[in-house]
């Protein structure tokens, strides 16, 4: 597995456009989505290639855009090394935000007090960490993780473009032509006066070594003549890149797997204070949990669905495991559509269930699937992985971080 | 075969250099948070700024008027149902053999050609013109002005604004011009005569704001050759 980590910054505004179905107001997303990457490096590739419309792909471009094991964009989220928050991650509903910023009292995760109550048959309803019992919501966004254990919370600002077309005979404001688009700031101006530009970073996955090598050189020669998003003739979308290539690290599967197991154990010994379980923790059945570190397009039967079952996860690991099951579910879903600028039409809505999005299961096979959900963590599950749907993160070390221990 | 490590680099970036001759007011609408009822774009940096698309705008009529003087038929922007390639009531020889673009169906008018229609992707990427002076170094003001009612010679009620401008300084705004690989050679020659025609941007012009004048060398690099104004020159045969 070769990886390719990108570095992008902003150097205009982004008009990276989320428009909702029926909707007609156009917003900017949180991130730069990994298919907007894939589409611009694609437009660019085929322009300096002089690709006819209607030819087959050929070469790299096959290798990296239509062959079966084709190239993964993940999505580009804000800052550097940033991570999506799980679903099960709450914060005080008044005053939300990690400890690290004044006045603030934390962010833990519910993932395995949930579990724990759950199957103890216990309503689990927690406050605030601080013990002055005020409400907790969940905490969604992105989080990076700074030297130490310091997280901070990571997030782009965006400003509203009004725009409005000429009337070329009478020089005033046309009718019917004044439209405001939301885009991603380029950057910010610090108290001190230093500019602080808008940074995001995601990865390309691929296997072919020598390709990841010439694709990253590529990248870096070209790096001024990608532009992302909307608006990029009219001086929107502009970024410089950095392209690093580097073997993909090897995942620390098995040792995450095992100290998630063990903090679950431990905790469930926590709630036996509670009283006794109506039903045992089994000692030979191992537990995990996939969180989705971005939207996945997820169907059973055909149908679209929200939530990660284990005849799905089989099917698409290819490996049976009559064990497996599905032991909580923290999901919702959202919906996403898109341009493609090769077929000249709009994508098809997609249900999506949305990033952050956290299922727990458990098997009595787990060495099995160690080396699985190690390589689904590089290309993903569900449909459209390529675009950088369905990137998931197995037993995140964030479900270690309980109430009494806020982050 | 397509190989990545011998792709050319075939786009080509002009640089824009604008240096500014009297005051400018480019307002940003919808904007707060100041005493001015039209006050000036900045970046996110509080940066003066030209937006790309008032630059394109621009650009886009200039080269319109130019191609019609030459003969050429012309479609309406910026109306898309009065664009190529659907030209709703509008007259003109658009059949024409230079006016066919490969992959794309209906014939698009030269202008379409660089700066694109809702068929045709723009071959002309204009980026915004930003002022590299720091903002704190940069005082902008407020210039109040009224309606007069023209029968009684008064102060018309409920008619006074202000405008902020930037200081009346030589001020130095920077960007580019991207033709892309596919953009006509003759494009060049049109943009470069379409930039000798903008003298003044943003708004209130004609009351004495925002007139430039534009660097000699970024007009040297859209130099364009002999074969090219013969083209455009045929506009009428």
């Amino acid at each position: 597995m070769e990886a390719i980590e990108l570095t992008l910054t902003a150097e205009s505004p982004l008009a990276i456009g989320r428009q909702k179905p029926g909707g007609s107001i156009s917003e900017a997303q949180d991130f730069i989505p990994g298919s907007v990457i894939r589409g611009a490096l694609a437009d660019l590739l085929l322009r300096q290639s002089r690709h006819r419309p209607g030819e087959a792909l050929t070469g790299d471009l096959a290798a990296l855009f239509t062959e079966a094991r084709a190239a993964v964009f993940t999505h580009a989220y804000p800052g550097s090394g940033s991570r999506v928050l799980p679903a099960t991650a709450f914060s005080s509903k008044n005053n939300p935000g990690f400890r690290s910023e004044a006045g603030k009292t934390g962010v833990f995760d519910t993932l395995l007090d949930r579990f724990c109550s759950q199957r103890l048959g216990i309503p689990f309803d927690p406050a605030e960490p601080d013990g002055s019992g005020g409400r907790v919501e969940p905490f969604g966004g992105f989080y990076s993780q700074e030297e130490g254990s310091r997280y901070r919370r990571v997030a782009v600002s965006k400003r509203l473009l009004t725009r409005v077309g000429i009337n070329r005979r009478r020089a005033t404001a046309a009718d019917q032509i004044l439209y405001s688009l939301e885009v991603i700031n380029e950057g910010r101006a610090g108290r001190d006066g230093s500019l602080q530009p808008s940074l995001f970073s995601g990865h390309i996955y691929l296997q072919d070594r020598e390709l990841a090598a010439a694709l990253a050189g590529y990248l870096n020669t070209h790096a001024r003549r990608l532009s992302l998003g909307g608006g990029v003739s009219r001086g929107l979308g502009r970024v410089s890149l950095a392209a690093r290539h580097l073997r993909a690290p090897k995942p620390s599967l098995a040792e995450r797997v095992a100290a998630f197991n063990q903090k679950l154990r431990q905790r469930w010994q926590q709630w036996q204070v509670f009283g006794n379980p109506w039903q045992p923790l089994p000692p030979e059945r191992q537990y995990f949990s996939i969180g989705l570190q971005s939207g996945a397009i997820l169907k059973e039967r055909w149908q679209r669905t929200t939530v990660l079952t284990p005849p799905m996860l089989q099917e698409e690991a290819n490996c049976e495991d009559g064990s497996l099951v599905l032991e909580l579910a923290c999901s919702s879903y959202a919906y996403v559509s898109g341009w493609n600028a090769a077929w000249g039409l709009f994508k098809d809505v997609e249900l999506v269930t949305t990033q952050g999005s956290v299922f727990l299961l458990s098997t009595t096979q787990m060495e099995r699937w160690i080396p699985i959900l190690a390589e689904m963590e590089y290309w993903g599950i569900g449909e459209r992985t390529a675009e950088g749907f369905g990137q998931i993160e197995v037993c995140s070390l964030f479900h270690h971080h309980f109430w009494e221990n806020p982050l | 075969m397509v190989r990545l490590a011998e792709l050319p680099q075939t786009s080509t970036s002009i640089p824009l250099k604008a240096t500014l001759a009297s005051a400018l007011a480019v307002g940003s609408g919808g904007s707060s948070g100041s005493l001015a009822d039209k006050p000036l774009l900045k970046d996110a940096y509080g940066k003066l700024l030209i937006p790309g698309s008032q630059l394109k705008g621009r650009l886009r009529h200039e080269c319109e008027k130019l191609a019609r003087g030459l003969g050429w038929a012309i479609c309406r922007s910026p109306d898309p149902e009065r664009m190529c390639p659907k030209r709703e009531g509008i007259d003109g020889h658009f059949d024409r053999p230079e006016y066919q673009v490969e992959g794309y169906a209906g014939s698009h008018c030269l202008v379409c050609q660089i700066f694109g229609n809702p068929a045709l992707p723009s071959r002309l990427w204009v980026a915004d013109l930003v002022c590299e002076v720091p903002p704190a170094a940069l005082e902008a003001t407020l210039r109040p002005g009224v309606t007069l009612n023209r029968r009684r010679r008064t102060a018309e009620d409920q008619r006074l604004y202000l405008i902020e401008t930037s200081p009346a300084a030589e001020l130095i705004f920077s960007g580019s011009l991207q033709l892309l690989p596919d953009c006509p050679p003759w494009g060049k020659a049109l943009l470069r005569v379409a930039l000798h025609h903008i003298g003044a941007l943003g708004g209130s012009k004609s009351a004495g704001l925002g007139w430039l004048h534009w660097d000699p060398q970024s007009l040297a690099a859209l130099q364009p050759n002999d074969a090219d104004w013969a083209f455009l020159a045929g506009g009428g045969s």
